[in-house]
């Protein structure tokens, strides 16, 4: 009823102040929503940076206690069960002298055989632990000398080229990154069935790369993600986790000419990790 | 389609009122072309709702709306144009695109919704309707109303509508923003760099 009595002056003051309102209200509304969604992703993603800040201290200290008791028992096994059972061996040729002497022939060897068998296994379960090459050369020899050994066993044709290498991780780092490297070559040694698998290396001023190429049946980066969440792929997560410690990232993929697959690694230079 | 039945429909009022001189079925294509805008801004708003009651409201709103716009022609005499079903649609649209913003507000999501096309394209609706309301109110009286008033009616409607039109070409630009948002976690490695020489 105000409608139709109202003039043009009304009608014109009406319609300006119901639309700035309206639009203002609009406006407000939009506002709103924006603001208070920036502030819970904001807080989300504090809360996020926080969690993720806890499972990183987390994390390295499970892995540096891990990483020191390998030490420590490569340590012990080199220094204390080496020596040992080379004292046993000596012991037991001496016996020699006081026994019939086909059998102690016989049995001295074996014990020999066996002693000298365990002196080896030893050594070799010490230098898995941590590999010495790799504490007293670093990385790249690491690397290397693994990659020779495969190549070695004739079965695999395996290399490893270190473009640029001159400013090294720290020790550390090296350890964590050799043992991905390690990881990453037994699942392809396990499970590919690859005829060749290369490692090479680059690095730029942040971030050094390390890429792993084989021929054989791989993964790909979904796939690596879905087994990462899966409660299989033990050694995947693993992996996961070792390169969060670097703060590193890992990327699964298959070449476009679709022949062999990639595995890339960036570890940032400047880490965090202590 | 959305945009071709806008383009249809305004070529069919222009033809019905300045070259067959027949303002009855410009009148109906008006009422024709409200329905039809009406059905295609609520299957839209349809995929955008979460509630399954807003959802369910929204579709009995569909053959209700159809079935007033038909008693409200044949109601009338055909010779003005009753604004009551645009003023209902738009206050549908108004409250359900309400509904639509404080349904985003309280779902959690890393990217916001702002980065998204829909969330544009319902804030170039919201503007529009919320801008045009009182335009739609108001416009049966600006036929005694004088030549100023007129004008400034169609000033206003214009720049809602230009407003409206701004927003949602934003959207499609949004819509790359929120692409590159997706891209931003993706690897990419430098590409100066060798890697494959082995």
């Amino acid at each position: 009823m105000y409608l139709l009595q109202a003039d043009s002056t009304g009608i014109s003051r009406l319609m300006l102040i119901g639309t700035l309102g309206m639009l203002t209200l609009a406006t407000g509304i939009i506002a709103f929503v924006i603001f208070h969604q920036r502030k819970i992703i904001r807080y989300q993603m504090q809360m996020k940076k926080l969690e993720s800040e806890k499972q990183q201290i987390l994390l390295n200290a499970s892995i540096r206690f891990q990483e020191e008791e390998r030490q420590r028992i490569a340590a012990d096994l080199h220094d204390d069960a080496g020596p040992l059972l080379a004292t046993a061996r000596l012991y037991l040729n001496e016996n020699l002298v006081n026994q019939e002497k086909a059998q102690q022939l016989q049995s001295i060897i074996s014990a020999k055989q066996i002693i000298d068998d365990a002196i080896l296994l030893i050594r070799n379960i010490s230098h898995s632990l941590m590999p010495p090459t790799l504490k007293n050369f670093g990385l790249e020899s690491a690397s290397t000398d693994l990659f020779q050994k495969i190549s070695g066993s004739g079965v695999i044709n395996a290399s490893a080229r270190f473009h640029d290498y001159r400013e090294r991780l720290k020790v550390d780092q090296e350890l964590l990154v050799f043992r991905v490297i390690q990881e990453l070559v037994n699942n392809i040694l396990k499970h590919s069935n690859a005829g060749f698998i290369h490692l090479t290396q680059n690095s730029n001023n942040d971030n050094l790369y390390i890429r792993i190429h084989h021929d054989g049946k791989g993964i790909v980066q979904t796939e690596f993600e879905k087994l990462n969440e899966s409660a299989q792929g033990l050694g995947l997560k693993n992996i996961a986790s070792r390169i969060k410690v670097l703060n590193g990232r890992i990327y699964f993929e298959i070449d476009p000419s679709q022949t062999y697959y990639k595995i890339t690694l960036e570890v940032p230079k400047e880490n965090k990790f202590v | 389609m959305y945009t071709v039945i806008q383009a249809v429909f305004s070529f069919l009022c222009y033809y019905f009122i300045y070259i067959s001189n027949s303002y009855s079925n410009y009148i109906l294509a008006l009422r024709v072309h409200l329905v039809l805008e009406y059905l295609f801004i609520a299957l839209f708003m349809y995929n955008m709702l979460e509630s399954g009651k807003a959802k369910t409201g929204l579709l009995i709103s569909l053959p209700l709306f159809l079935i007033y716009n038909i008693y409200d022609f044949f109601s009338n005499d055909n010779v003005s144009f009753s604004n009551n079903p645009t003023l209902i649609e738009f206050l549908i649209f108004i409250v359900l695109i309400i509904f639509y913003l404080f349904e985003k507000m309280k779902v959690n999501q890393e990217t916001p919704a702002y980065s998204s096309i829909n969330f544009w394209l319902n804030v170039g609706l919201f503007v529009y309707f919320t801008g045009n309301f009182f335009y739609i109110l108001l416009v049966e009286n600006s036929a005694t109303a004088s030549i100023a008033v007129k004008n400034q009616l169609i000033v206003i409607y214009c720049i809602i509508t230009i407003m409206k039109n701004l927003i949602l070409s934003f959207a499609f630009v949004k819509n790359d923003i929120e692409d590159s948002f997706k891209n931003k976690n993706k690897f990419q490695f430098p590409q100066d760099l060798n890697f494959d020489t082995f």
